[in-house]
């Protein structure tokens, strides 16, 4: 049986931090994974990736999570693709472990295990 | 202690007795002066009385002289009636003698007398007499000197019985002539008479002193106005139109008078007029002279006038100047009555205030107050003798005494900071300033002093308040820069676990190998399919791929999170009281990666950092709090500017270099720049044009304190609305080798 891998687009400004979830995700060997680092280029990448989920970063120099997360409800294509935010911003103790959901999207605080963040994710897809 | 070289002393009694012997001696010259101008006045009438009488005795001589001329020319005429020729004609007639018959000879020898006596009779050159003629009773005439000249009128009027009493001198038609009655036995005969020459009069009369302002006339007597015979066709100034009030009064003879007239040249001019008649005559001499030429141009009642008016200007000036001595002795007195007091005030305010003052010359303390002396934790009289360099903490002398001198010489106003040690060997903080000043009459350094050692420790406490602030303003940004590469680090190790668990499987395919001493070929090409399964199951090229980074970039994570930790220590290193060397460069950079979350928002920061920058002493900590605080709030401007990253972002540039004795840090950004109703007040405490939570506007003012007072440098802006704001701080610079500033 072939099972269609789920389409993961991540969204950071620091490559180290794509990276690092990109390999977990990939090393799991059900998900298609998508990093960029450049929060700009986020809406037009996303169209052509077609993501089944979306994590992103809230603090980003050249363009907030928030700003993609706008751009991304704009889009009819995108526009019910389930987003995780990961932040800085708020402390770990502020949200569940499991995440947060605030409004239709869910937060997680940085840092977070991957395992959360895995959990959180098929739960999406 | 008292100012004592200020001390002014009070003013003596002495200056009024000295007012009172002024007083006295003007009073006694002004007496002396009244008796010289009454005795003056005196001789001067006295003089001019005798120089009138002087002008009426000379011009008697004169009268004298002409009175005598003409007796002088009666005697003549006397003399020659008497002859014995004019006898004998008289004597021969008398016999009956007629003329036809020798009375005729008789007459040539009268007329050769009376040629004789012309020819003789002179004065000076000229002849007395111009013609003698004898004649008749009957009026024929007898003898005639100039028979040629015809009579012009009736020559019988020189026979008018009134001329035979004695020798008359008389004017007829309009000519002088000496007129003498010859008789014969009694008998009225003949009348011989004399024409008298004018010129030998004139001459006479006049003499050569004479000038237009001293004329001399001969007129007939008792006539009014005066008939002048001599000189000629001449009047008076007396006589002349218009006439004073004196024309009417006839002058009495011989006593001189004065009168106004105004002669030809329409000039008026006072005169003496005095007319003596000639004795004997039927005329008097008249003589007008100008009265100055005799009593002088001023009066004696003008000048006496004019000297009281110099006598009352000099009692005036006197009097004057004793009421000036005595107001300006009032107004010094009161003056310097006020300068006591002032004295005293201000050593009041000196011994009372707050504030130490003391006075240093020739490199000691001469004098100093309580305060001052509290200020230093001394006695006064431990420390007056003392070099005040002795006093203040070692690592702060060099540079106090440069900061003194500045202040001396005028270079800086602003008040500076630094440490002594006390007599019991503690640390106290003074705020100082110092000015060149005289004293007792020496140039000296006034010094004012306050003990700021508790503001000082309320200042460090606010400073660290104020770190604490700023390090929980940071705490959040700081935070996200250490949980990011925490995260990533995370997600590594999860995946190299996972990854080390895949190579443990593959390895427990090998560990069965190993067991195995004789495989077999079917055996090994299984083996070889379970590992080449194996393999495909862990996508082992992956992990080839993925392991190593993953373990650079957790390496890498660890190196941010170490480097950030040392910001942090470096940003926090509590310093102590005494300066140290500070790296510039390095401090700018730790502070830049603890505000990195602060700024990498908004704005591009660059650095531009001088390699060889000299070392500079200070406090590190104080001053990486300087330019956190200048980050934050070009980072906070360039926000509200509304800054975001790609190409056009705002930026932040720092900068460093060494400029002349000074280093020199620049930060600048490209803000909204500081409103100008803002400019003047950014530096004072609590004042912020931040949103309520933003800032407390301590930062500003703390940076100013810092770099100012603790670090004697300077600090600075330049801003354009709109374009953006840089901050410079300029930092006096040491040498390595002796710490003494440049």
């Amino acid at each position: 049986m072939i099972v269609m891998k789920k389409r993961i687009f991540l969204v950071d400004d620091d490559a180290s931090i794509t990276s690092a979830i990109r390999r977990n995700l990939e090393a799991t060997g059900r998900f298609d994974v998508m990093d960029i680092n450049n929060p700009e280029l986020a809406i037009d990448k996303a169209r052509r990736f077609k993501p089944d989920l979306v994590i992103l970063d809230v603090m980003m120099p050249e363009m907030d999570g928030g700003a993609v997360a706008e751009a991304m409800a704009d889009d009819p294509r995108l526009a019910d693709v389930p987003i995780i935010f990961l932040t800085g911003i708020v402390s770990k103790e502020e949200v569940e472990p499991t995440g947060t959901l605030r409004g239709k999207h869910i937060f997680f605080a940085k840092p977070l295990e991957f395992e959360a963040l895995l959990a959180c994710i098929d739960e999406q897809v | 202690m008292t100012l004592q070289g200020q001390q002014i002393p009070f003013p003596k009694g002495r200056r009024y007795a000295g007012n009172a012997i002024l007083l006295v001696i003007t009073a006694a010259v002004v007496l002396y002066f009244c008796l010289l101008l009454v005795l003056y006045y005196q001789s001067s009438e006295e003089l001019r009385e005798n120089s009138l009488e002087q002008f009426r005795y000379e011009t008697e001589k004169r009268v004298a002289s002409i009175g005598f001329f003409f007796a002088e020319q009666k005697d003549d005429l006397m003399n020659l009636v008497s002859s014995r020729e004019i006898n004998v004609f008289f004597e021969n007639r008398a016999l009956g003698m007629s003329m036809e018959y020798g009375l005729n000879l008789s007459l040539p020898p009268i007329a050769y007398r009376f040629q004789e006596l012309i020819r003789k009779k002179r004065f000076v050159s000229d002849a007395m007499y111009e013609r003698l003629v004898l004649i008749d009773k009957n009026g024929s005439i007898l003898v005639d000197t100039k028979p040629e000249n015809v009579f012009k009128k009736n020559w019988k009027l020189y026979l008018a019985p009134q001329y035979r009493n004695e020798p008359t001198i008389l004017l007829i038609d309009n000519e002088l002539v000496v007129s003498v009655a010859y008789f014969f036995k009694g008998q009225y005969e003949a009348q011989l008479v004399a024409w008298v020459k004018r010129e030998v009069i004139t001459k006479r009369l006049i003499g050569e002193t004479l000038s237009e302002k001293d004329r001399i006339w001969l007129a007939l007597k008792d006539t009014h106005p005066p008939k002048v015979i001599i000189p000629q066709q001449d009047t008076l100034p007396a006589y002349q139109q218009p006439f004073n009030a004196n024309k009417d009064v006839l002058p009495e003879s011989g006593k001189p008078i004065l009168f106004t007239a105004t002669t030809k040249d329409v000039i008026s001019r006072d005169w003496i007029h005095i007319s003596i008649p000639v004795t004997g005559t039927a005329f008097e001499i008249i003589r007008e002279v100008q009265r100055k030429l005799v009593l002088g141009r001023i009066s004696p009642a003008w000048q006496l006038m004019a000297m009281i008016s110099v006598a009352l200007l000099i009692i005036g000036s006197a009097f004057f100047n004793i009421l000036l001595n005595i107001k300006t002795q009032n107004l010094r007195r009161n003056l310097e009555e006020s300068m006591r007091r002032e004295v005293e005030v201000y050593r009041t305010l000196a011994e009372n205030s707050l504030t130490g003052v003391f006075v240093i010359q020739g490199g000691l303390v001469v004098y100093i107050t309580e305060q001052a002396a509290l200020a230093y934790g001394y006695n006064v009289d431990e420390l007056i003798g003392m070099k005040p360099g002795r006093i203040i903490s070692p690592e702060d002398r060099a540079n106090t005494r440069w900061m003194a001198i500045d202040m001396i010489k005028g270079n800086s106003k602003v008040p500076y900071e630094y440490s002594v040690i006390t007599k019991n060997n503690n640390v106290r903080w003074i705020l100082e300033t110092v000015s060149p000043i005289i004293y007792n009459g020496r140039p000296a350094i006034l010094g004012n002093c306050i003990d700021i050692t508790e503001r000082r420790k309320r200042e460090i406490l606010n400073l660290h308040s104020q770190k604490l602030e700023s390090v929980g303003q940071l705490a959040a940004g700081i935070a996200h820069e250490i949980n990011t590469p925490i995260q990533f680090i995370g997600d590594n190790i999860t995946f190299m676990k996972g990854a080390f668990q895949d190579i443990i499987s593959l390895s427990a395919i090998l560990d069965a190998v190993k067991k195995d001493d004789l495989l077999s070929h079917e055996v090994a090409k299984d083996i070889l399919a379970r590992i080449q399964e194996k393999e495909d199951e862990i996508d082992l090229d992956f992990l080839k791929k993925e392991v190593p980074q993953a373990i650079d970039q957790s390496l890498d994570g660890l190196k941010r999170v170490a480097r950030i930790v040392q910001a942090m220590r470096e940003f926090s290193h509590p310093g102590g009281e005494n300066k140290t060397d500070i790296d510039i460069n390095k401090a700018i950079e730790s502070t830049i990666t603890l505000t990195k979350n602060e700024w990498k928002y908004s704005a591009e920061l660059t650095t531009a950092l001088a390699p060889d920058l000299p070392i500079v002493q200070g406090y590190p900590a104080d001053f990486n709090q300087v330019i956190l605080n200048i980050i934050i709030n070009a980072a906070q401007a360039l926000q509200e500017k509304g800054g975001k990253g790609g190409p056009e972002k705002e930026r932040i540039e720092i900068s460093t270099r060494q400029d002349g004795k000074e280093v020199e840090i620049c930060i600048r950004d490209t803000g909204p720049g500081i409103p100008a109703e803002a400019q003047s007040r950014i530096f004072d405490p609590f004042f912020t044009t931040k949103e309520v939570g933003k800032g407390t506007g301590q930062g500003l003012s703390i940076a100013q304190n810092i770099i100012v007072k603790k670090h004697g440098g300077k600090i600075f802006f330049e801003t354009k609305p709109g374009e953006g704001t840089a901050f410079y701080i300029r930092l006096p610079m040491v040498t390595e080798t002796t710490g003494q500033r440049l």
